[in-house]
């Protein structure tokens, strides 16, 4: 096992949130002047979480918190597994087990709004999670391994259709209109995060962004290149891409029922990767002539 | 009572950046509220000061009331207020809020918001106009700076509400009181007469 | 070596013995017979398992001069009982007024005896008993989870009816299992495999009432015709390749089997996935779950339908053979597995979830062996040990709510980590254990992934049912831990004929879990290479597994121990810290209940598709080996 690496991974996993803070700021900023208006500074969700840490304690009962702590630390893992390469299964059975914790935690407190959202916490879970377990079986397709390490293959150029789907599940993932039916904000106030406060609502925030950050680094996994500033370059690239066509379906769309969100995510997602694999299996096995 | 508590500089400071607001209406006519939701429109971009509008006490800094606290809204305003975490500001906006005018002596409010929990900021005007919200924000931020930097500021104001003669409604006494005023009838409507009409109780 | 051959002769006779003693004794002496052979049992089982790990052999014959006597002459006795039992079965089919269990009950008869007719009475087999890995992993669940599960009846059963009578028959069990999953005469196995199905008729029907008796009648119906398939796959294995003995038919080549010999595995993965509930067979489980909650525990979820599953890992050096039988049983166990995890969430009562998820599983498993490559078998034994551990303690504690709270509906439970903490942190644990790394079943569920990508429609399949896995784990501890306002009284102190079954097998399961590499790299590899399959290569799983390199694992083990022992250690919770919950300005005690993920129409359309589909595949299963000969 290559320790350099592992201790390079360690440091990348501490800067994630800030690097993924600074994008929730971009997208602030460009939602803002999307809608014509100027928007809040860049680093405003850095500031957002120095408040919260900043206020006085209040909770509800201690499991509440135990069970968050341990979805912040399994989103933690999972990213720090991805940068250290590991096999890409294990990371989604770890992205689960976050999934579980996190609606667990909003299970342990008595609250409407928190057990409504943790519900459909559940349902948004059975939403994507099939979704991304074949995109990690079309990545498995073309580099031939389920192994997260970097690779020189334009997955792009193979798995268009797979970067759709992971459109869609990313949508989900950072709660954005149309699929922000867990947080609903309006709707139910905020769902499985109603009841936290202060300190510990700024650990589910860093597990957000963690979450986040896998689901970003997911994406780079679509570019690739033999020069690694290229690659750098980019992933980084796509990630914005991504992050774009989020914010404008985010600002162009309003938030469907989560009956509908779990449909339209399961079927189309599942057609996409599904047509996706197809032809790239039938390319493989030469049934399809490529240049 | 009152105020930012904690005195904790860098909490201050760091609410500065970030005072995410609580919206509620202690029982007032709407146009305050119309004004304030105006305000959270794009049209005015409150976010570039880091607001956003947080419809759970616990995920808010500061309050926002309009109206003149009804009665029935003050054990709500009350258990609201309880649930924000230090440190806080409450924001009084429009007249009822500030003084309960023109429902100062009306039975059923309680006359302003400062009767029932310390404010921090008045907003005045009937209906308040946006513009006077975000002057109220930014006067709010800047008592936040001075107490960042450790120098006076003006303390968070609470009235007594001796002086302003009100029964508080209290639901389970009226209803006790209710039910004694119909035994009572109905006891004298059998002690009277036989052929008095009977009653449907 | 002799004393391994008689520790597993002991593991069929010992219960046994227990059974003919349990049966007239009074209560109290009972108890303690129950007891006593309990501990002799695990003792047995443990040590003959200890003993086999660290004598590192591949595979034990039990034959000649095992106990002093000459096992094969037992063949004579078997061969009595064999017809007394069939006759017994039919008398239960007619008792039952249920034609089709007496139709099977005949047939069975018919074949059996027509074939031993033919075959010659008495012939003693030439290896009657091997205890190979595959076995070991069978018996030691059997013994060990088996007599945990006795222990715990002990106070379950309290104040119920004829307790003697219930008694017998577990311990009956116990010994037919073990002895089924020893067996290398398939004529023995056969013999083993009814007398599980007498049990699981007497231990369905125990409480008498008409549902009880209905279930009873359709397990009958539904595993006697699974038998006649085993029968029938047996007798044409005798008839036509001059052997009833399992190592033999391994040991013929592809030459002398593809083509009509494709018969016999057809048949015995039939009979398994009768024995398994598979779909479309399933409908039985669903009704045994009537049956007091050790039989569930102990005869649906940890051994008796792990038979049916062993049967079909048996035959997959067979179903090798010819992939297109592999592939649709791999379909098969495919569709069982998405299917009942969308059923599993329709359910409100706990029991018929978690017989759902038994049948699901043993699905995945099911999947796996159909997938007949090295890295999928090894999923396969991974699922079937870990699920048998987890899946018999979350039957415990479930019987331990149903004692105690007299309900099985998951919307009653709220509260339960106030009223209950232990039983609470249990089911957590077996539910984590079900579907979360680190634990062991996760091992065997990314193994099963990483196969499936030879058949990529199985990873549709796998998807949508892992993600409904975690949903209706979820749901259910979600409630459980969900804290109501009003703190309820902690119920009394458990006996300790609970706690102690259920710390012994969550004890396990940790342990278990955190030797998952040793198990995988010691035992399940050598255990591949005796089946006649390669090492694993080219799976990066199972490389991982095998070369213990543990970081993933151990780090997956790191992470969740911080995050349980960070907050526990740091967070101090005062009471001024303590907030009301969000109700918009009200004061008020919220009461919710828990969401409605479809009702008993989505479980009728599910189950009717499914069954549709996998009735198909059942009888493309039996079709297949005409197809092979023909090209």
């Amino acid at each position: 096992m290559d320790y350099l690496w592992l201790v390079i991974a360690t440091i990348i996993t501490v800067i994630a949130p800030f690097a993924v803070a600074v994008l929730a700021g971009i997208d602030r900023r460009i939602t803002a002047r999307m809608q014509n208006r100027v928007g809040p500074p860049i680093l405003q969700p850095i500031y957002d979480l120095m408040k919260l840490l900043s206020k006085t304690k209040m909770l509800i009962n201690k499991g509440q918190i135990i069970l968050a702590t341990l979805y912040v630390t399994m989103s933690i893992l999972a990213l720090w597994m991805f940068i250290a390469g590991a096999d890409l299964l294990i990371i989604f059975f770890v992205l689960s087990a976050a999934a579980a914790f996190y609606t667990l935690a909003a299970y342990a407190v008595l609250s409407p709004f928190s057990q409504i959202g943790a519900t459909r916490e559940l349902i948004q879970v059975i939403a994507y999670e099939p979704v991304v377990l074949m995109v990690f079986f079309g990545v498995y397709l073309v580099n031939g391994s389920f192994s997260s390490a970097a690779t020189d293959d334009m997955l792009i150029l193979w798995l268009p259709l797979m970067f759709a789907a992971m459109i869609l599940v990313l949508l989900v993932k950072l709660q954005k209109s149309p699929y922000d039916v867990a947080e609903a904000h309006t709707e139910i106030v905020g769902g499985p995060e109603v009841e936290y406060s202060g300190k510990f609502l700024g650990l589910v925030k860093v597990g957000h962004w963690y979450e986040a950050a896998l689901a970003f680094a997911v994406i780079s996994l679509f570019f690739g290149s033999p020069n690694i500033y290229v690659a750098f370059a980019g992933k980084l690239l796509l990630v914005f891409l991504a992050l774009f066509i989020v914010i404008l379906v985010d600002n162009s769309t309003a938030r469907l029922r989560y009956g509908q969100m779990a449909r339209v995510v399961l079927t189309y997602g599942l057609a996409l990767t599904v047509v996706n694999a197809l032809v790239v299996w039938a390319v493989q096995e030469g049934v399809i002539p490529w240049p | 009572m009152g105020g930012p508590g904690g005195g904790d500089p860098l909490a201050l400071k760091s609410l500065i950046k970030s005072p995410w607001i609580l919206h509620f209406d202690t029982g007032s006519c709407n146009g305050c509220d119309i004004e304030i939701f105006a305000t959270l429109t794009p049209l005015y971009d409150v976010e570039r000061f880091g607001i956003l509008n947080a419809g759970n006490p616990k995920h808010a800094d500061v309050l926002v009331l309009t109206g003149p606290v009804t009665q029935k809204t003050r054990s709500r305003l009350l258990n609201l207020y309880e649930m924000m975490p230090e440190p806080k500001l409450v924001m009084a906006v429009g007249d009822c809020a500030c003084s309960g005018a023109p429902f100062v002596n009306a039975y059923n409010t309680m006359g302003g918001v400062d009767t029932v929990i310390p404010v921090d900021i008045y907003v005045p005007g009937c209906a308040c106009r946006p513009e006077a919200v975000i002057d109220g924000v930014v006067k709010a931020l800047e008592k936040l700076g001075k107490l960042a930097a450790g120098e006076p500021a003006p303390p968070a104001h609470k009235r007594e509400v001796s002086d302003i003669p009100l029964e508080v409604y209290d639901p389970e006494a009226a209803a006790a009181k209710a039910k004694a005023a119909t035994a009572a009838a109905k006891s004298a409507a059998t002690k009277g007469a036989k052929d008095a009409p009977k009653e449907e109780v | 070596m002799q004393l391994i051959e008689t520790l597993a002769l002991l593991t069929i006779l010992l219960p046994t013995l227990g059974a003919l003693l349990a049966y007239p004794a009074g209560d109290k002496a009972r108890k303690w017979v129950v007891l006593a052979f309990a501990a002799a049992i695990i003792l047995v089982g443990g040590v003959m398992t200890l003993m086999f790990l660290y004598e590192g052999e591949g595979a034990v014959d039990i034959g000649n001069d095992s106990l002093g006597v000459d096992v094969a002459a037992w063949v004579w006795g078997i061969t009595a009982l064999d017809i007394v039992l069939m006759i017994v079965l039919l008398y239960l089919g007619a008792r039952s007024r249920s034609l089709i269990a007496v139709v099977a009950a005949i047939l069975q008869m018919v074949i059996v005896v027509g074939f031993e007719a033919w075959h010659g009475f008495g012939k003693a087999p030439e290896l009657p008993f091997v205890l190979d890995r595959l076995a070991l992993v069978l018996v030691a669940v059997c013994c060990i989870i088996g007599s945990l599960i006795a222990v715990f009846a002990v106070h379950y059963m309290e104040g119920r009816q004829k307790k003697g009578r219930f008694f017998a028959f577990v311990f009956l069990f116990l010994g037919a299992m073990n002895g089924a999953v020893l067996s290398n005469e398939l004529l023995w196995l056969f013999f083993f495999w009814e007398v599980t199905t007498l049990c699981s008729y007497y231990l369905i029907f125990h409480d008498e009432t008409d549902e009880a008796k209905a279930s009873a009648r359709l397990a009958l119906e539904i595993t006697l015709w699974g038998g006649v398939a085993l029968a029938a796959g047996i007798a044409y294995a005798g008839w036509k390749f001059g052997t009833l003995e399992m190592d033999v038919l391994m040991g013929m080549g592809s030459d002398k089997l593809l083509g009509l010999g494709l018969v016999i595995p057809a048949l015995l993965v039939v009979g398994g996935m009768t024995k398994a509930a598979q779909v479309p067979f399933q409908s039985w489980l669903l009704g045994a779950m009537v049956a007091p909650t050790p039989v569930s525990a102990l005869l649906h979820s940890s051994t008796m339908v792990n038979l049916g599953v062993y049967a079909i890992i048996r035959m997959a050096p067979l179903l090798k053979l010819y992939l297109p039988l592999s592939y649709t049983v791999a379909l098969a166990g495919g569709i069982t597995f998405a299917a009942t995890a969308g059923l599993a969430l329709t359910q409100n009562n706990v029991k018929r979830v978690l017989a759902y998820s038994t049948i699901g599983n043993l699905g995945l498993v099911v999947m796996c062996v159909g997938i007949n490559t090295p890295a999928s078998l090894v999923a396969a034994v991974f699922i079937l040990l870990f699920h048998a551990v987890s899946k018999g303690m979350l039957f415990l504690s479930v019987g331990v709510i149903d004692h105690e709270l007299k309900t099985k509906d998951i919307e009653e439970m709220g509260g339960l980590s106030e009223k209950m903490p232990f039983v609470t942190m249990i089911i957590v644990l077996g539910s984590v254990s079900m579907m979360l790394p680190p634990f062991g079943l996760f091992a065997g569920k990314w193994l099963s992934v990483e196969a499936a990508t030879q058949m990529p429609m199985l990873l549709l399949l796998l998807g949508v049912g892992s993600a409904a896995t975690v949903l209706y784990y979820t749901k259910w501890v979600g409630r459980i831990i969900s804290r109501t306002q009003a703190t309820p009284k902690p119920a009394g102190p458990l006996s300790p004929y609970y706690k102690v079954p259920l710390g012994a097998i969550a004890a396990g399961i940790i342990m278990l879990s955190i030797l998952t590499p040793f198990f995988a790299h010691s035992f399940a590899f050598p255990m591949l290479e005796g089946m006649g399959y390669g090492s694993p290569h080219g799976s990066a799983a199972a490389d991982l597994l095998a070369t213990n390199s543990y970081i993933w694992i151990g780090a997956v083990f790191l992470f969740m121990a911080a995050g349980l022992a960070l907050p526990i250690a740091l967070v101090a919770v005062k009471e001024k810290d303590k907030a009301k919950v969000y109700t918009c300005g009200e004061d008020m005690e919220p009461q919710v209940a828990g969401h409605y993920f479809g009702g008993e129409r989505t479980e009728m359309t599910v189950t009717d598709l499914a069954v549709s589909v996998c009735a198909g595949l059942a009888i493309a299963i039996m079709l297949l080996p005409y197809i092979a000969e023909v090209f």
